[in-house]
């Protein structure tokens, strides 16, 4: 299951601590080495927020992943899901 | 609770720069304007040489403002630019709504004052500052 806005699960995961609370000192990581702010990767990780294709690359990149394993279109999910009914 | 001070990375070191430059500009427009508006008649009495030379001041520090905000508006993420984007086209918006009907009632003399410019420039101020707090707050 994605967010609502194509994050999938597998971003989330890697911004979590190991208590389990959300990773903020992964995200500043993040939002550092994608020269962003904080703010906009939390937005990301939380769904509010779709970036545009290099900022999503970006995101990526740090944990070595393709952008379609972070990204869904979740648009194409649910008519593939219309469609399969 | 204490709370460990998280160092800035690169972004927020350099916005914070563009903001002081930005906040230093915008001081010296307002100090430019102030001087044009008030010294002709505190100052040098109605000297119009001084006072073409406040005006080409004020528009000469302006021009230097709206640059200051222009590379501080591209140095900004993408979050961060949808925002102002959003503020500017409230503030824009309530700015052309509310300013044409105010100088159509100054004109039919239906508000007993004058429509000066200062009242909508304290309108697009506070659309700008709440509609900026608002965008901002959304997306945390």
């Amino acid at each position: 299951m994605f967010g609502p806005t194509g994050v999938g699960k597998k971003l989330r995961g890697m911004f979590c601590g190991s208590e389990g609370e959300p990773g903020r000192v992964l995200g500043s990581s993040l939002a550092g080495a994608v020269d962003v702010s904080r703010q906009t990767i939390y937005a990301i990780e939380v769904g509010k927020f779709d970036p545009i294709l290099p900022l999503a690359f970006g995101t990526g990149r740090p944990f070595a992943l393709r952008i379609e394993e972070i990204f869904h279109d979740e648009d194409l999910v649910k008519s593939t899901a219309i469609l399969n009914q | 609770m204490n709370q460990v001070k998280r160092p800035e990375n690169g972004y927020q070191s350099r916005i914070r720069a563009n903001v002081i430059r930005l906040f230093r500009w915008n001081g010296a427009w307002g100090a430019a304007t102030a001087l044009m508006a008030f010294g002709p008649k505190l100052l040098w009495n109605r000297t119009l040489v001084f006072t073409l030379l406040a005006v080409g001041l004020d528009v000469a520090v302006g021009v230097g403002m709206i640059l200051a905000n222009k590379n501080y508006l591209a140095e900004l993420d993408e979050l961060q630019r949808k925002v102002q984007l959003n503020s500017m086209g409230i503030t824009l918006g309530v700015a052309v709504v509310a300013g044409v009907p105010f100088s159509v009632m100054d004109a039919y003399h239906v508000i007993p004052f004058h429509a000066d410019i200062a009242y909508l420039l304290i309108l697009m101020s506070l659309t700008f500052a709440v509609s900026n707090l608002y965008g901002t707050r959304r997306y945390r």
